[in-house]
């Protein structure tokens, strides 16, 4: 109870609500950019962020962005271009009902079940993580061996339909791992004879070469595009709302549970929440034919899902260190920064700070509402504004950010060659976020293998002797090698049939 | 900048034997069966094991989609002078920023990336510079970032 009152005073410090509001502000502004997303606008803060307390920090990150992820929305709506990936799944059907002359009640849908879903996905987290802690604190190198490779795994298969290049990603980032002092036998591995890459890959400024950087040379690679013109006057959002939520609220349970559950899923995130979401809604919809003409019914339910996913990606962050989606793999370097090493320890080490974090999450969602309703009215001119101006802008603040976290030009550089790592990775169909959760794992997983392999002497079933670490151990597998065995068992049926 | 898959795939596979050849040329730990040079080895392996299916997969595919397409924004002139401005930009800081300092820096750099992209001489150096400072005092006063001074030393403030 102590722990909660001074997480209170945590939060309702004038300083930390001015961070807050401000974050508020910077992720409306980056989500309803098209080509700017809510990881982007987590990489950017990073470097700002790295002076504070660990309270606002992280604050910063969270209010942002949950609000990044909601104003994807109002492009996607008013120009049929997505402001962030996560609002692709439905800016088709945003746009139709536009056309109708319903953009209010597309804006309306977005905002009012991107605050709730938020809000149920930040309620499981706070009931979640804590429990999970417990089990977790019994866990060992064995378990953590397992967890992590099961990780890795979801990554490889959810995040993307191709697995072969799934996989192509995750050692790419497992390699970059490898770099430096940082291994179990504390050998300088690919260093190069440079004393900057002793101490492994600097994570923050990589990040922003390949969430920022990459996405600066992609604009500047696609033929000039032309600011937009919002022609529509928007009216009043709430409107009818409230019989929105009676009517739809089997779906904003549903887009909320599953958005939740997806974004606590190691390497998947909120986009791929929405998309699931979305056809899902379709499938269980009771009037599916609707689906595409401008039918608010799909934007509640993978609206509620995007902003719950954004929540639940922090359930694994916090409790085992393994991050949900592409923003929590930065938070994590974040909270390492800052003395809150994720772990189940931190709940009993940083109690009242992570109750502060947990307070944040509440507050930003609710936030959304009044903040959603200004960025709405204000977004002619946020789309007026012109990216040629813009983005070059943006690529000082990532040339500064990277130089920032250590100081060094070596930053820079790092940005510079992880920009167009990402760029040529995205462009040839190869996805970042196996990449990035191999990047951060990689140490993770080498380290616990090699402990557990001390333990057991070098027997590798040490690995399966322990119960939970058994199971887990088991399901990886069976997650491995199920693809193989059931077209085995088809070929064979084939022929008999 | 998209690659045909036999490409990537043939890159990778480089990549992946160096790594496997570097990984075994680490020494061994004295008593223990997993020195620095195994799990780079496994990484290497994987990493070669996923190439050669890519590479199966491109020679499957056949040479359809040809070896390399380009964006269509890196076919005409603008586009190709925008990513080099962007990457120039980049490198040109690196290089220069220590010499010549980030104030004089800086504004250079955005005022090619503005050029690169059409926005006319005179807003195009009045931003460059309000920006430039503006960064120059959240970053340098705000959170006291030592950005590099060059030529400027005299000058700091």
């Amino acid at each position: 109870m102590d722990a909660l009152l001074t997480a209170f005073g945590l939060v309702l410090d004038p300083y930390v609500l001015l961070v807050i509001a401000g974050s508020a502000a910077f992720g409306l502004f980056v989500g309803a950019v098209p080509g700017l997303t809510a990881t982007m606008a987590t990489a950017l803060l990073v470097p700002v962020t790295f002076f504070m307390e660990p309270v606002p920090a992280i604050a910063a990150i969270v209010t942002a962005t949950a609000m990044a992820i909601f104003s994807g929305d109002i492009p996607g709506c008013l120009v049929r271009i997505p402001g962030t990936p996560a609002s692709a799944a439905y800016t088709d059907e945003a746009y139709a009902m536009t056309r109708k002359g319903q953009a209010e009640q597309a804006l309306g849908a977005g905002l009012v079940f991107s605050a709730l879903g938020g809000i149920f996905g930040s309620i499981v987290l706070v009931l979640a993580a804590p429990a999970l802690a417990e089990v977790a604190l019994r866990f060992s190198s064995f378990e953590y061996f397992w967890l992590v490779c099961l990780g890795l795994t979801c990554a490889v298969f959810i995040s993307t339909g191709d697995p072969v290049k799934g996989l192509i990603s995750l050692f790419l980032g497992l390699s970059v791992s490898l770099v430096g002092l940082d291994n179990p036998a504390g050998y300088p591995r690919l260093t190069f004879g440079s004393i900057e890459l002793l101490g492994s890959v600097s994570f923050i400024p990589t990040m922003i070469g390949m969430f920022a950087v990459s996405e600066i040379i992609r604009w500047a690679a696609s033929p000039g595009a032309a600011p937009f013109h919002v022609q529509n006057n928007i009216g009043n959002v709430f409107t009818g709302m409230g019989r929105m939520m009676v009517t739809y609220r089997r779906q904003l349970l549903r887009g909320s549970v599953l958005g939740t559950l997806i974004g606590a899923l190691p390497g998947a995130g909120a986009d791929i929440a929405a998309w699931i979401a979305y056809a899902m809604s379709k499938k269980l919809s009771k009037e599916p034919e609707k689906f595409g003409t401008g039918h608010p019914e799909g934007i509640v339910e993978s609206g509620a899902a995007n902003n719950a996913a954004v929540s639940g990606a922090w359930i694994p962050a916090l409790v085992f260190g393994i991050p949900g989606d592409s923003i929590t793999a930065i938070v994590i370097g974040v909270l390492y920064m800052k003395g809150m090493n994720p772990g189940p320890t931190v709940f009993m080490n940083n109690a009242p700070q992570l109750y502060a974090v947990f307070i944040v999450f509440f507050i930003a969602n609710l936030m959304m509402l009044p903040f959603g309703w200004a960025a709405i009215k204000a977004a002619k001119q946020i789309l007026r504004m012109p990216r040629s101006v813009l983005m070059p802008i943006i690529l000082l603040f990532c040339i500064v950010g990277s130089f920032a976290i250590n100081n060094t030009a070596f930053g820079v550089g790092l940005m510079l060659v992880f920009g167009i790592v990402g760029y040529l990775m995205e462009s040839n169909g190869i996805p970042v976020a196996p990449a990035i959760l191999g990047l951060v794992l990689g140490a993770l997983l080498e380290d616990t293998f090699v402990s557990s392999m001390i333990k057991s002497d070098g027997n590798i079933w040490g690995l399966f002797e322990r119960p939970i670490a058994g199971t887990l151990g088991a399901v990886t597998l069976l997650v491995w090698f199920a693809p193989l065995l059931i077209r085995t068992m088809r070929r064979w049926q084939a022929p008999a049939s | 900048m998209r690659f045909h898959d036999g490409i990537v795939g043939l890159v990778l596979l480089i990549g992946a034997l160096a790594l496997v050849a570097y990984a075994r040329s680490l020494p061994a730990m004295p008593g223990q069966d997993f020195g620095p040079g195994f799990f780079p080895t496994i990484v290497g392996a994987g990493m070669g094991l996923t190439s050669l299916v890519l590479i199966a997969r491109g020679m499957a595919a056949g040479r359809g989609t040809g070896l390399m397409e380009l964006d269509t924004g890196l076919r005409d002139r603008r586009g190709l002078a925008g990513v080099a401005a962007v990457l120039g930009g980049i490198l040109f800081y690196l290089l220069a920023a220590d010499e010549l300092g980030f104030l004089i820096v800086a504004p250079l750099m955005l005022l090619v990336l503005f050029r690169s992209q059409g926005v006319r001489w005179f807003s195009a150096i009045t931003i460059a510079v309000v920006a430039s400072l503006l960064v120059h005092f959240a970053f340098y006063k705000l959170l006291r970032v030592p950005l590099p001074w060059g030529l400027l030393t005299p000058f700091s403030w």
